[in-house]
């Protein structure tokens, strides 16, 4: 019996130290690779300072176009929309640029459904994992109720986020492929056209978002304003008027939802304009909120 | 309790212990303790089917006593009858009610007849299959004399209940596993380390070959009205090697469970994907279900004696009820009758038993004609897992025909969490490591040994699935 276990004894040994190895490998191609995701990209920045910061979902990164902006207006810009990304995504990023010395001067952030939701997303969640010895990463992190795990099992946080931060990805970091988007502009375009009903907006709002408020205050704090606006909607969405109140909710908000209703060919699918859809609605931006003028 | 659960991790060193340290002083004792934490294992799932379980030991306990008892060979039968009917019953019930009910519909809807019917929101008990075709095969074994019944209910129960094997197989003869249980065993360090390693490859074959399989197959299945020839023909490869690392998976992990108790299990897969025709598939695949037709259903109608059309009859009714016991759906039905075709030129030949020996037993490397004929058995199989796997007939045909009509030979980029070169890459590996220890049940014996341990472990560690909680396959049989 004692034989029996000194084997398993050394298999054990070798899962753990295995384990260790792995997650020491796995967090410091994932640190120190060529960034691929905007996450990664806004941890690995630092003292820097941006005059116009965009937030919000896919409907941000597929809709505002900073290159444009830079060129009319001469002012710096990025636009730091994620695919999926929650309202609570984007206030750690902005925690995070904060930590980093990073200064900016005005804010927008895309609201829309995102105002029911509260938290980070998994996609950002799994983005996260190999920053855990960052402070305000360490303290996002400890919301999330298997954060003990994470911490305490070495390799666990990678294990169960490989979709996204796995095997795949540092593959491709190891071997320095980049991402087919420019993180310093951070714009993505949606090629083509079409209707394609992605879902409706829901009915009712949520009586606050504390995520939101939170964020206006973090932007106040380091010197900055902060912008809400919405994105267009195609007109075969159910629930429009979701951006009328919006508004009651946000008084300095401005809806775009119904913008493009004469403008079919502006649409990739009903939730997401195309680059020339994108390169109009940048325009209005520009226009409304008068970022030539600033 | 799944095998890949955190749960099983807990509750098999702990049944260990207890088993080795405490219920060590007889094998009373130790029955005792096996029927319980089987027991528990099963009821960690839902404990309201036990008492499925436990009728099913106690009126096959019951009716072998009886069938020793008596000398009447009209009684002797007439229990044996009782035990098939009522195990029948509850399988029929179980799992075929809704399937009868539906069809008897649609048949009669078909014939422009009106026809309505309530179904029942019936729950498939897990492991209902495999228990009942233990039971069964008990009686039977009782009632033809190869086996003295069991002289006490809890050795018997024990026996069926035995939680490696309990959900999905291997499904066990009395003759072999019930023995086992009428000794004190003694601890066999030889066993004990070659069920650890059997559990560590058995992982391996679920967690990185089936589970990532499986995102790409359900991927592939749910869009194939949109993807090309290549897509989808890597679909059902794909699923082949699911559908076999996720039961050898469960399989190794079952047979490792029990050695580990000092238990030997039947083998049940013996590297069917490396057979030359289907036949010696046969021989390869699923053993203990395929030997159960074989000895309980097989030769008591006749066999491979008789005419040539009884013969024929024979391998038909063996596969389609093969497939019907696999669940209740034509699918699986037509997958046993595409079987029962492939077969027949073999049958028809009489070539069906020429494959008896392992594929290029004394080389490394198989010849030409080798490799043609794993080919195309390999090629076969895959053709009839795409009706295996298909929600409806309907779906496969036209799966099946957009193979034939969408000639296109790329390989479409599906957004999930490997690439397609990694997955092949990993199943390379896999059919190496499979090929190159053909001759043994696992990889791990030999000069590199350790070696193979931590490549394996490392596999496991960084490629396999664990964002999603994926089932065994088989348990929904």
């Amino acid at each position: 019996m004692q034989k029996f276990f000194k084997h398993v004894f050394v298999i054990v040994l070798v899962i753990i130290g295995l384990m260790f190895l792995s997650d020491y490998i796995y967090s410091y191609i994932l640190i120190n690779g060529t960034p691929r995701s905007k996450i990664q990209y806004s941890l690995q920045r630092s003292d820097e300072h941006f005059d116009y910061i965009f937030l919000g979902s896919s409907r941000t990164e597929n809709h505002i176009q900073c290159e444009l902006i830079e060129e009319v207006t001469g002012k710096s810009c990025v636009n730091f929309g994620i695919s999926g990304g929650l309202i609570g995504d984007m206030l750690i990023l902005m925690k995070v640029l904060s930590n980093q010395n990073i200064s900016y001067d005005r804010v927008f952030i895309q609201v829309d459904h995102t105002y029911n939701y509260t938290g980070v997303s998994e996609d950002t969640k799994a983005r996260l994992m190999p920053y855990n010895y960052d402070l305000v990463v360490r303290k996002e992190l400890k919301k999330d109720v298997n954060n003990i795990y994470y911490n305490n099992i070495p390799f666990y946080r990678y294990m169960k986020f490989d979709r996204v931060v796995g095997f795949r990805e540092v593959i491709v970091s190891l071997i320095g492929k980049k991402s087919n988007m420019d993180y310093s502009d951070g714009f993505k375009a949606n090629i083509g056209s079409g209707l394609d009903h992605t879902g409706n907006l829901p009915e009712t709002l949520a009586v606050a978002n504390y995520e939101l408020k939170e964020l206006k205050n973090l932007v106040k704090e380091n010197g900055g304003t902060l912008d809400y606006f919405t994105a267009p909607f195609c007109s075969i969405t159910k629930n429009r008027e979701l951006g009328e109140k919006l508004k009651k909710r946000i008084p300095t908000l401005r809806s775009y939802i119904s913008i493009y209703d004469d403008r079919e060919e502006y649409f990739y699918d009903c939730a997401h304009l195309n680059i020339e859809g994108a390169t109009d609605f940048t325009k209005r931006i520009i226009e409304d909120y008068d970022l030539n003028s600033d | 309790m799944l095998f890949n659960s955190i749960e099983y991790l807990f509750f098999l060193p702990v049944c260990f212990l207890l088993y080795w340290f405490v219920f060590n002083k007889n094998k009373e004792r130790r029955n005792i303790f096996i029927l319980s934490v089987s027991y528990i294992f099963y009821a960690w799932w839902d404990w309201r089917f036990l008492g499925l379980i436990i009728l099913s030991t106690l009126v096959d306990f019951g009716i072998a006593r009886e069938i020793e008892n008596t000398n009447s060979k009209n009684a002797k039968k007439s229990f044996l009858y009782v035990s098939i009917a009522t195990n029948l019953s509850l399988l029929g019930f179980f799992k075929y009610f809704n399937f009868f009910i539906e069809s008897w519909i649609d048949s009669m809807q078909s014939l422009g007849l009106n026809a309505s019917a309530n179904t029942l929101n019936i729950i498939l008990p897990i492991g209902i299959s495999f228990y009942t075709f233990q039971t069964l095969s008990y009686t039977i074994d009782v009632y033809r004399g190869h086996i003295k019944p069991s002289k006490t209910i809890i050795t018997f129960a024990a026996y069926v209940a035995f939680f490696p094997q309990l959900v999905a197989g291997p499904i066990e003869r009395a003759t072999n596993l019930l023995p086992q249980f009428n000794s004190l065993k003694e601890f066999d360090l030889k066993q004990a380390i070659s069920g650890i390693h059997l559990i560590v490859w058995g992982l391996f074959q679920k967690i990185v070959i089936a589970d990532n399989c499986a995102t790409y197959v359900n991927a592939i299945f749910k869009n194939y009205e949109n993807l090309d020839s290549l897509t989808l023909s890597l679909g059902a490869v794909y699923f082949a090697f699911q559908i076999y690392g996720d039961f050898a998976g469960y399989t190794n992990i079952a047979i490792g469970s029990a050695r580990l108790f000092g238990f030997d299990l039947m083998r049940n897969f013996n590297y069917p994907y490396f057979s030359r025709d289907i036949a010696e598939f046969w021989r390869r695949w699923h053993i203990s279900l395929s030997t159960w037709f074989r000895d309980y259903l097989y030769i008591p109608l006749g066999g491979s004696r008789g005419s040539l059309w009884s013969k024929i009859r024979n391998v038909f009714v063996i596969f389609l009820i093969s497939g019907f016991w696999h669940g209740a759906n034509w699918t699986l039905v037509f997958w046993g009758f595409l079987h029962a075709l492939f077969f027949m030129p073999l049958l028809l030949i009489n070539r069906n038993r020429k494959f008896l020996n392992q594929v290029a037993a004394n080389r490394l490397v198989p010849n030409l004609k080798e490799i043609f004929q794993i080919g195309v058995t390999f090629s076969l199989v895959c053709i009839a897992w795409i009706f295996f796997r298909a929600n409806s007939l309907s779906e496969a045909f036209k799966y099946v025909g957009r193979i034939i009509n969408q000639l296109e030979f790329k390989i479409t980029y599906l957004s999930i969490e490997r690439y397609n070169i990694e997955m092949l890459l990993i199943l390379l590996v896999f059919i190496l490591l499979e090929w190159t220890h053909r001759k043994q049940e696992h990889p791990f014996q030999g000069k590199y040994k350790w070696i193979k341990i931590n490549f394996i472990i490392l596999m496991i560690l960084i490629l396999g699935v664990y964002s999603n909680h994926n089932d065994f396959i088989y348990f929904q049989f």
